[in-house]
């Protein structure tokens, strides 16, 4: 079986090569989750009022980094933990946490918001620049953290039993995936 | 990266990692000569500058779903590590759960965690103990 190569670097350029399906959905999949990223001045403003006060860490070897449940991101995207996947806690303490979110949550949001849109604009280019394709490396992450927390994705997560149950949310994770690993492939110069 | 199902067993652990200011009693620096005026020691800004003095540390923790090869490649354009150190620190952080990617001042280590977050990693930073 020969392997597909969707990506080649030549003459310091990605090429690009992909079917018209897998163009329209990587036009179409990163507005989608644009759209759905905070909007406004302000989106990861805390809510007003005094934290909790920190908690002591139950002795073990790692202590898992702070839950994204436990920094609240503000009234405007409570209903989306998939999508605080993108916006993980910087502190463990709640308030530097929240603090943390003011300062660059807004910036953080336009960030992911241009990555993908840059990809969106460029999926039907024959040919990227590596800032384009590092960018598109960014949004496909973007897309698939929001993806797989929403699918339950762990380490035990059994790609096989998923596709065969036919969620065609784990197709496009599953191919998304593979696109990543590939764009890495080619961008590391391996 | 494999995942760490402790995460979310476990959630709602914190730290005190951050706040440390004026917790820390320095002393030690209490002088026997007898005062030759009136002046307020202002103790909270003296701790202020130990604690000042210990580097932040910025730490990448394990997650499920970050290709091990993007965190590599993440590691090696951020830091401009070569590929044996990106790849030593993502082994760290897939078998060990998290590892210290960079350190320093707070504010380029808030910067660092910016850039991490940027690229879809899960970071913090805390200052070294």
């Amino acid at each position: 079986m020969i392997r597909r190569r969707p990506l080649r670097k030549r003459a310091g350029l990605i090429e690009v090569h992909l079917n018209r399906n897998e163009r329209q959905l990587l036009a179409d999949l990163p507005l989608r989750y644009r759209d759905r990223l905070p909007a406004g001045e302000d989106p990861m403003s805390p809510p007003a009022g005094v934290p909790d006060p920190p908690k002591r860490p139950a002795e073990r070897e790692v202590e898992p980094p702070p839950g994204l449940s436990e920094v609240d991101t503000g009234p405007e995207m409570p209903a989306d933990p998939a999508l605080a996947r993108l916006f993980p806690p910087a502190y463990h303490d709640q308030a530097a946490a929240a603090e943390y979110a003011r300062l660059m949550g807004s910036q953080l949001a336009a960030s992911h918001r241009s990555d993908l849109e840059l990809l969106a604009s460029t999926a039907g280019a024959d040919r990227l620049t590596p800032e384009q394709a590092e960018t598109w490396l960014r949004a496909l992450n973007d897309i698939r953290l929001v993806l797989g927390t929403e699918l339950g994705v762990e380490q035990d997560w059994d790609v096989q039993a998923a596709l065969a149950g036919g969620s065609p949310a784990a197709h496009v994770y599953v191919y998304l995936s593979w696109l990543q690993e590939e764009l890495v492939e080619v961008l590391a110069g391996q | 990266m494999s995942a760490d199902s402790s995460r979310r067993a476990q959630p709602g652990l914190g730290g005190d990692a951050g706040c440390g200011v004026g917790t820390r009693q320095t002393g030690g620096v209490a002088s026997a000569a007898p005062a030759i005026e009136e002046r307020e020691v202002d103790q909270p800004a003296d701790d202020d500058v130990v604690v000042a003095d210990r580097p932040w540390l910025v730490i990448v923790w394990n997650d499920p779903i970050n290709l091990m090869s993007y965190v590599t490649f993440v590691f090696q354009k951020l830091f401009g590590y070569s590929k044996e150190k990106a790849t030593k620190l993502m082994l760290d952080v897939h078998y060990r759960g998290k590892a210290v990617v960079s350190s320093g001042p707070r504010e380029r280590a808030e910067l660092d965690v910016y850039r991490l977050h940027a690229h879809g990693l899960w970071a913090t930073l805390e200052q070294a103990g």
